[in-house]
């Protein structure tokens, strides 16, 4: 049982790691751009499907970096294409992003085939903790996703570009008047994202077989992060996303791991309804 | 030199602007007026750029900026203190000031890589230029924008505009809301900045202010300039002031 308890702990960290960094690439580009991409599970899934077929050429580290930059290219495209496409519809991007979502699978099974695609972990061996398993990879997931909290907070309040960012999130209007093209904005608010969503799958790709319908087991968890950090705070969403891992790994463990979707959902709607709540009595609304 | 010649903007099927001419001769500073609805905002977005123009033409010395968006106008020196002074609230005011300077500085490839770091010497010296302008925003700048009264605020505004370098400053609504005589002070930094050569365009309400520091008015009503001539000579003309603005002569 302690040890039951103990693997769901060390699961649903590395899980609660994904889900965070997942949902903190959803914030990046709502709050710059006002668009919820739902490209950003397809986006984590393409990273390790890279990393499967750099790892025949390049090392680990070399393998990592061409992922992060092709899925930081691919979320580029997408944003210019979505952001292109609102002038039509203020509602396009939405349907835009889901429409891409789907397609990426059809994508993925004509480049890798639709069986489930794995490659070694760094560090394969597993830790033994209290009668539990640890996977160093899960740690490495784990440690990335803090150094990219950090790098991503530092690159947003410190560097000139990360506050022309802030700045178009916070006053297009003004930003617009003082020279922040919205547009540039916008694209590359959707490549930062789509690198830390390559990074993050380039590294949770060793972990779990890779499969290209994956994208919406990945992007509901996180989704329901971001929300839970009202798509605009990427510590609120850390933690979210580590809550939800925890759920959901304690539902696989515990219960059945088909509840794991039911599981983060009905965390999401307890988050909102509690949140509701706290507005009708007038409280503060966090 | 700024030309707005026979610019038409339109809404949709609703026409704002219908043909309206306007000439900032260098060092001038020129008061636009209306009421409510005269198309004084589609004016300020026609020349920033923010409006695409449905014919005219926007010039500055010569050459059009119309066409291109707010960066480009930014950048070829016409700088805009909105209406609402529309600060960057959850930013301090030095970042306000530095990110005033982002469409001249973070240019091309290599002005892109450089924007990925904290430091820009030429954003630095730009806010210790603007400092020298504007001394009261010496202590404001680690408060954060949205923290700040409306005159300092709005000082924060003119400030950001000021980071471009422009040869021309646009500013829109400056009294709006504000004490008289904070009022006072803001207009007595533009007078100073107009001394030192740059062109002001200042659009308002307040009529009496706008026609004390302007040299050039021109007053618009339904999106057509009814008026234009010395500031002076408007002042005085009771018919124009009561028939287009709802005011009685000031002299």
């Amino acid at each position: 049982m302690t040890s039951d308890l103990l693997q769901s702990l060390f699961t649903g960290l590395a899980l609660g790691a994904l889900y965070s960094i997942v949902g903190i690439g959803f914030v990046i580009i709502y709050r710059v751009t006002g668009v919820a991409n739902l490209t950003q599970g397809a986006l984590v899934v393409l990273g390790a499907y890279v990393m499967s077929t750099m790892l025949g050429f390049l090392p680990w580290v070399a393998a990592i970096v061409v992922s992060l930059v092709v899925t930081a290219i691919a979320a580029a495209l997408v944003g210019l294409a979505v952001l292109t496409g609102r002038a039509l519809s203020p509602h396009a991007p939405l349907i835009m992003t889901l429409g891409l979502a789907i397609a990426s699978q059809g994508v993925f099974i004509l480049i890798w085939g639709d069986l489930p695609v794995s490659y070694p972990a760094l560090i394969t061996d597993a830790i033994k903790v209290g009668g539990a398993f640890v996977l160093p990879q899960q740690l490495i997931l784990l440690g990335v996703v803090v150094v990219l909290f950090i790098l991503l907070h530092l690159f947003f309040s410190k560097s000139y570009l990360g506050k022309a960012l802030t700045a178009a999130a916070l006053n297009p209007h003004a930003a617009q008047l003082v020279g922040v093209e919205l547009l540039k904005m916008g694209t590359i608010a959707f490549a930062v994202s789509g690198a830390t969503a390559g990074l993050t799958g380039a590294i949770f790709g060793a972990l779990v077989p890779v499969t290209p319908e994956a994208h919406i087991a990945i992007a509901i968890p996180g989704f329901a992060a971001a929300v839970i950090g009202k798509m605009q705070s990427p510590a609120i969403t850390l933690v979210g996303g580590l809550v939800l891992g925890q759920v959901t790994s304690a539902v696989a463990v515990f219960g059945r791991p088909e509840y794991q979707q039911a599981a983060a959902l009905a965390v999401l709607i307890l988050v909102l309804l509690m949140r509701a709540a706290l507005v009708r009595r007038g409280g503060e609304l966090t | 030199m700024l030309n707005v010649d026979n610019v038409v903007v339109r809404y949709g099927a609703l026409e704002a602007l219908h043909g309206v001419t306007i000439d900032v001769p260098p060092g001038e500073f020129v008061a636009i007026l209306g009421r409510n609805g005269a198309g004084k905002s589609s004016l300020v977005g026609a020349i920033s750029g923010m409006l695409p123009l449905s014919s005219g033409s926007v010039r500055h010395d010569g050459k059009r900026i119309d066409g291109h968006g707010p960066t480009h106008v930014v950048r070829d020196g016409i700088a805009v203190v909105p209406e609402g002074r529309q600060l960057f609230g959850a930013l301090t005011v030095l970042d306000n000031l530095r990110l005033g300077a982002y469409g001249k500085t973070a240019l091309g490839l290599k002005g892109f890589a450089r924007s990925m770091l904290s430091k820009q010497p030429a954003v630095e010296a730009a806010v210790m230029r603007v400092l020298d302008l504007l001394p009261e925003l010496e202590e404001l700048l680690a408060r954060e924008a949205g923290t700040l009264s409306g005159g300092q605020q709005q000082m924060v505004a003119v400030g950001r505009a000021l980071m471009a370098d422009p040869s021309v400053l646009l500013v829109d609504e400056l009294s709006l809301g504000l004490a008289p005589l904070v009022v006072h002070r803001l207009l007595e930094h533009l007078e100073s900045l107009n001394a030192k050569g740059m062109s002001i365009v200042l659009i308002e309400q307040n009529i009496t202010l706008a026609l004390r520091a302007s040299t050039t008015a021109y007053v618009l009503e339904g999106g057509v300039v009814k008026f234009y001539g010395p500031s002076a000579e408007l002042a005085q003309d009771g018919k124009v002031l009561t028939a287009y603005l709802g005011v009685e002569a000031t002299a």
